[in-house]
């Protein structure tokens, strides 16, 4: 007698009707992969050609919701044939813990992990045509799990986000290497937090140096919780040609 | 219809299972655990259905056999093992736990040493023996 787990089946048929699913990782904590997958989500909206779909994989310490503008205690899960996502702008839906925990930890060993990241995919009712999943630091359970159904249906594009420190290149260099010996592609690097032109010049050398592609250079943004929510879409178009460039580039990954 | 949902998992992942090994009869056993406190009736009368569209659809005869699994918990910390009986969950904890049966780690404790750190060893959720 053997045991199958129903949610693959159900994971994979949900992940296939995207057009690309780029998952933000980065080693390193605190660069950024939350308020980059944001700003993505709202950059990529500008011109109302794409839907987004936004999975907080940030499991035990979701935050996204909080730079959408989102207050916990009023995400409500509706039901129909599944689980809908939570409605965040026009073209943006997002799935989150948070919509269940509310603002409890979810203290998760790995195997815990794994599961939720098959039930999410399993249950959730998608509408978007992107998919950008937030991941937590680090390269382990959740990471590995989302590589593993994605690599089975569609080819994943990860993004990778680093600042211009020595640690968060150093990380970036040490998951681009697994990456890339796994033939998993790079979508490309974006620099995040970049006070000058030395910084950005950190960044450049560094997608160089692992010929991957270099994506952009996002400024330091000294006073960005005031943007959180809807006013995201005002520091898009504050920020302007570096998330210009890097929409561009994800739009032309789309198969 | 969150059942519907995992009623369909299992119906596509027993069409799949067939199609491997060139069955048009295949039998299971669906082991629904205590934990994810699943509608029963709403999940066989879709599974019913579901059955019945593969058959007439693609000539694949389903034949389901229901188990339920108890839930029971022990704590890595202590080792204490106990039931989902055994302690009183709020209502919005159990509707958190029918959707992410691992919501369980941020609203029950374990009730000797009130560790959160535990393991569901049995009745989690939804999943298929291959008979």
């Amino acid at each position: 007698m053997s045991v199958v787990d129903p949610r693959i089946t159900a994971a994979k048929r949900n992940l296939e009707k995207f057009s690309l699913v780029i998952p933000v990782f980065s080693p390193k904590g605190g660069v950024g992969k939350t308020f980059i997958t944001a700003l993505m989500a709202y950059s990529l909206t500008l011109d109302n050609e794409f839907t987004i779909s936004l999975l907080d994989a940030d499991f035990t310490n979701p935050s996204l919701h909080i730079v959408l503008g989102l207050d916990e205690s009023n995400l409500k899960i509706e039901e129909e044939m599944g689980i809908k996502p939570i409605r965040v702008a026009p073209e943006i839906e997002l799935m989150t813990l948070a919509a269940f925990v509310k603002d409890l930890t979810v203290p998760l060993r790995g195997n815990d992990i794994v599961n939720v990241v098959r039930e999410l995919l399993a249950i959730t009712r998608w509408s978007g045509k992107i998919m950008l999943i937030d991941s937590p630091p680090g390269f382990s359970d959740t990471h590995l799990e989302f590589l593993r159904l994605l690599i089975e249906v569609k080819e994943p594009k990860v993004l990778l986000v680093s600042t211009p420190t020595t640690l968060a290149l150093k990380a970036t260099e040490r998951i681009t290497k697994t990456l890339l010996s796994e033939n998993i592609k790079i979508l490309g690097l974006i620099g995040n937090m970049c006070l000058s032109n030395d910084d950005e010049g950190s960044i450049v050398q560094k997608a160089q140096q692992l010929t991957i592609p270099y994506l952009g250079c996002i400024p330091y943004i000294s006073n960005a919780e005031k943007f959180y929510g809807t006013s995201m879409l005002e520091l898009v178009k504050k920020i302007g040609t570096p998330l210009i460039s890097i929409t561009k580039i994800i739009k032309e990954a789309i198969e | 219809m969150h059942e519907l949902a995992l009623a369909q998992a299992v119906v596509m992942t027993l069409i799949e299972e067939a199609s491997k090994r060139s069955l048009n009869n295949i039998n299971a056993e669906v082991v629904v655990g205590e934990l994810q406190s699943i509608d029963m009736e709403i999940f066989e009368y879709n599974l019913n259905e579901l059955k019945e569209l593969v058959y007439q659809e693609r000539k694949i005869k389903i034949n389901i056999r229901i188990v339920r699994e108890e839930a029971k918990f022990r704590c890595n910390r202590c080792g204490y093992t106990w039931r989902l009986s055994d302690l009183p969950i709020t209502e919005d904890a159990k509707e958190a736990i029918h959707f992410i049966p691992e919501a369980a780690h941020s609203y029950i404790q374990c009730p000797r040493c009130g560790s959160r750190d535990f393991e569901i060893i049995s009745g989690r959720g939804v999943y298929v023996r291959l008979i």
